[in-house]
């Protein structure tokens, strides 16, 4: 039974670990509670429905609510946050909620509140292996998410952009001095953080054979907050480890405590952990400076 | 070095971050009414310094006495009260609040209003505050600050904000103002006046230490300079001691500023 | 000075105008509608007071709220007690708790505080839809009593408004002195600087824990009030949705404007209630309402050149200061 958790929450684990990169990459940069992270993308994971429902071919109506949810991150992040940048902590976060409110209240009024069957032509089959059941399907979100894991460590590291991203993340004045394109850059940034929500939200959507509205927030925005705890701000490799960890924790806690107090009992485990180790695993090692 | 004139002094005070070590075995003291003057490149760990000085962190080692009382490691609002006030390399204001109410804020260790006065008498009524409101206005006249003093601090121009950090500082009767880089982004002209409300400072009360890049102005009022360069003190003497001195003038390589 | 005579004036004009509202409106329905808005009011003060004031961004406002008025049902329908007591006590508790919550958080930065604030509204909701025995769970509290002072009953709308208004009016004139004190400097030092805060003397911890503690009591006593005037306790009302909705109360009037928490309340708990289409589509207008003013009225309506400063204030400035400028050359003839 409890490797059967396992892997249950190491597959949760990989979904949160993919919407958990795109947002802390952006929080890396930016420092901002990205409020609506997960509302953004959920309308492109809406889109694809959407698509499907009008009989397109799965494939291309995924690839297609992707490209939604790049351009919609993008184009969020140029008309409500980029105005207000430098303008406190306060401001971009109001503005933040306000997007989120729009994407969801957006879903609300075209789909409505219920929860629709997304079905993409992949059913996949169960393995089995001494007591524990393990999907192929879960197999392949593990494996997608670790190769887009690889995908982006490999960006950052090795390419233009990826060290534009780097630079950004530690000094923006100091990154525009050098020739970054710092408003590109970061458009960049929103919108592969948009995209790979998309691809999250989707792989969480077969997972389940569903999709409703609150994948947005339930999911992505308050799951990628939960695995930054965990793993610590800005740092993708604790965005990565963090979000397995708390898969394994609500395959645990669920199985084990509570299926009904599953989410105190995360928020709770998760407050304790803010309190006592607030830097999260991998903290960064910059000195405030003043 | 008179053990009984001596305000604050600095003992082996060391201070590292992960692998890089900010400062190494620093031992400076101040005396009262001196100006003391802080100098060395960037770099050399002189905002640290005051950092330490001031509680912000503490020492990796070394103490820090004041008055004699050790003070090493306590927290910044405790030494505050203490009576060591500082300003900051970039100005440090409460932006959002009027410049009268920035001097209140500055007092704050000065009123002791209780919570049931608050409830129950108009501020207007309480006679702490109005007296804080005037020794926060003679103060603002003195700096120069008076007219300004309903307006948003944030809205000021560069030069009245460095001074009302200044004045903040001074309001609470420190018996030691930390000044960091207080003429940056100044003219020369401005930089006089600096130089002016530095000694007018001591002069009325506080002993103080300053952190400058300005040869002119730390040469200039200086009683006593002392030179830190990667995180170690190398000089620590007179202005014309100091100036002289080999290490100091390697250091900065002719990178005088004029 | 002209100007502190003239906001006294125009004061009490606007509360004996409060005053007489229950004798000049005739449908029931509206005096409800103001009930609810003077006892949000009250929340939206608080929030002012914490977010506004204090730079301490609470997005779980409502939980507090709730705690206040779970408290304050289960102590007078469980436990008899009187409503005067189960009043205080209820704003007790949740000062305590916003104290603990807040001792916890002290050394917390912006973004945990607001992580934790969220995560403290789902674990209260949670509770409060899954603890039968203590909170009814889904169906809640019924039959709370109406608010009974010394034998006299507020059991009418008409009754409970000049209760609600009182609330009003006395929280106001508190939370005020408050932000005009030197607590309340410590405060907004806080939130410019904290920094430079602590260096001014300020414990900046111990304040940020007493911000905290403050603002839950009066949300606390809210939830209490509103709790006995619907007499019903429902777990559904302290949701996450909730909280942002009342933030937008505080952020639409302006932050660190008390007035404007008024005028922002208002506006949220009237329009909706004058328009259908407004009902229906409210989280998406208060969604656009927050974009558009965190864009271009970052102040809000009543705040530092927020709107309403934009277009009154300065036509207003100018017409007394042309007053001014005839009153001096005629003085001078």
């Amino acid at each position: 039974m409890l490797l059967q958790h396992m892997i249950n929450g190491l597959s949760i684990g990989s979904v949160y670990a993919l919407i958990a990169i795109g947002y802390n990459m952006v929080y890396g940069i930016l420092e901002l509670l990205n409020f609506a992270h997960g509302d953004v993308y959920a309308l492109g994971c809406f889109v694809v429905l959407g698509l499907i429902t009008a009989g397109i071919n799965p494939i291309p109506a995924v690839a297609a609510g992707v490209a939604a949810g790049y351009l919609l991150n993008m184009l969020v992040e140029r008309f409500a946050y980029r105005p207000v940048r430098f303008s406190g902590r306060v401001t971009p976060t109001i503005s933040a909620v306000g997007v989120a409110y729009i994407m969801r209240n957006l879903i609300l009024k075209v789909w409505g509140p219920e929860t629709y069957p997304l079905r993409l032509g992949f059913r996949g089959t169960r393995i089995y292996l001494g007591g524990i059941v393990i999907g192929t399907l879960q197999i392949y979100i593990f494996f997608a998410a670790v190769f887009f894991m690889l995908l982006i460590t490999i960006m950052l590291k090795k390419t233009k952009i990826g060290q534009g991203i780097v630079a950004i993340s530690q000094s923006i004045p100091t990154a525009a001095l050098l020739g970054v394109p710092v408003n590109r850059t970061i458009s960049i940034v929103y919108g592969i953080g948009g995209a790979l929500g998309v691809i999250g939200g989707i792989l969480f959507c077969m997972y389940y054979d569903t999709i409703f509205v609150g994948i947005g927030f339930a999911l992505g925005t308050i799951k990628a907050w939960m695995a930054s705890i965990i793993g610590g701000v800005g740092s993708l490799k604790g965005a990565i480890i963090g979000a397995m960890i708390l898969g394994l924790m609500e395959s645990l806690v669920a199985g084990y405590v509570s299926t009904l107090y599953k989410d105190a009992v995360i928020w709770l485990a998760l407050i304790m952990f803010i309190l006592i180790k607030p830097q999260g695993f991998f903290p960064s090692q910059i000195a405030e400076k003043i | 070095m008179d053990g009984n004139n001596t305000l604050l002094k600095a003992e082996k005070v060391s201070r590292h971050f992960g692998g890089v070590r900010a400062l190494t075995g620093v031992d400076m003291h101040v005396s009262k009414g001196e100006i003391l003057g802080v100098i060395g490149p960037n770099g050399a760990g002189k905002s640290t310094f005051f950092n330490v000085l001031t509680g912000f962190y503490p020492p990796s080692q070394g103490e820090v006495y004041f008055g004699g009382k050790r003070i090493t490691g306590r927290p910044v609002h405790e030494i505050a009260e203490m009576g060591i006030t500082r300003t900051f390399q970039n100005i440090r204001l409460f932006d959002k609040m009027t410049v009268l109410q920035n001097m209140l804020v500055g007092m704050h260790t000065q009123l002791h209003t209780k919570f049931h006065q608050i409830l129950f008498n108009r501020s207007g009524n309480i006679p702490e505050e109005i007296n804080g409101q005037e020794r926060a206005e003679s103060v603002l006249d003195a700096f120069g600050l008076l007219d300004t003093a309903r307006q948003t601090a944030g809205n000021l121009p560069y030069g009245k904000k460095r001074r009302l950090e200044i004045a903040r500082a001074f309001i609470s009767n420190p018996s030691l103002i930390l000044l960091d880089e207080p003429s940056a982004g100044m003219n020369p002209y401005e930089t006089i006046e600096m130089m002016e409300f530095i000694k007018w400072i001591r002069d009325n009360g506080p002993t103080v230490i300053v952190i400058e890049h300005n040869m002119k102005l730390i040469m200039g009022i200086s009683d006593r300079v002392a030179v830190l360069n990667f995180g170690e003190k190398i000089a620590d003497g007179r202005p014309a001691e100091v100036r002289a001195n080999h290490e100091v003038i390697e250091a900065y390589l002719g990178k005088e500023d004029e | 000075m002209m100007d502190a005579m003239l906001k006294n004036k125009s004061r009490i004009l606007l509360l004996a105008f409060a005053l007489s509202l229950p004798m000049i409106i005739t449908d029931e329905y509206w005096i409800r509608i103001l009930n609810v808005f003077y006892t949000y009011a009250v929340v939206a003060l608080s929030i002012n007071l914490i977010v506004g004031f204090c730079g301490q961004l609470d997005m779980g406002r409502s939980a507090f709220m709730g705690l206040g008025a779970y408290c304050s049902a289960i102590l007078s329908v469980k436990l008899g007690v009187p409503f005067a007591l189960a009043f205080v006590l209820s704003g007790v508790f949740a000062g305590v708790t916003g104290a603990v919550l807040g001792f916890l958080c002290r050394k917390s930065t912006f973004d945990y505080l607001t992580l934790v604030t969220i995560g403290f509204n789902v674990i209260c909701q949670v509770l409060f839809l899954n603890w039968i025995p203590v909170t009814g769970g889904v169906m809640g509290i019924s039959r709370v009593p109406p608010p009974d002072f010394f034998g006299f009953t507020f059991d009418t709308n008409t009754r409970f408004y000049y209760l609600a208004l009182a609330f009003l009016v006395c929280s106001y004139a508190v939370i005020r002195r408050i932000t005009k004190s030197k607590m309340g400097r410590a405060f907004e030092a806080i939130r410019d600087d904290s920094v430079a805060a602590e260096y001014a003397g300020i414990n900046v911890q111990y304040y940020k824990i007493l911000n905290f503690t403050v603002g839950s009591v009066f949300t606390g006593l809210a939830g209490s009030l509103s709790v006995h005037y619907s007499q019903y306790a429902s777990p559904f009302n302290f949701t996450l949705d909730e909280s942002i909705y009342q933030l937008q109360m505080a952020i639409l009037g302006g932050l660190g404007s008390l007035p404007g928490s008024l005028v922002g309340t208002f506006i949220l708990v009237v329009f909706p209630e004058m328009s259908r289409a407004f009902y229906e589509y409210r989280l998406l207008f208060v969604g656009i309402l927050m974009v558009v003013m965190m864009l271009y009225f970052p102040n809000g309506l009543l705040g530092n050149a927020g709107v309403g400063e934009r277009l009154i204030g300065v036509r207003c400035r100018v017409a007394i200061r042309r007053q001014l400028k005839a009153g001096e050359r005629n003085g001078r003839q």
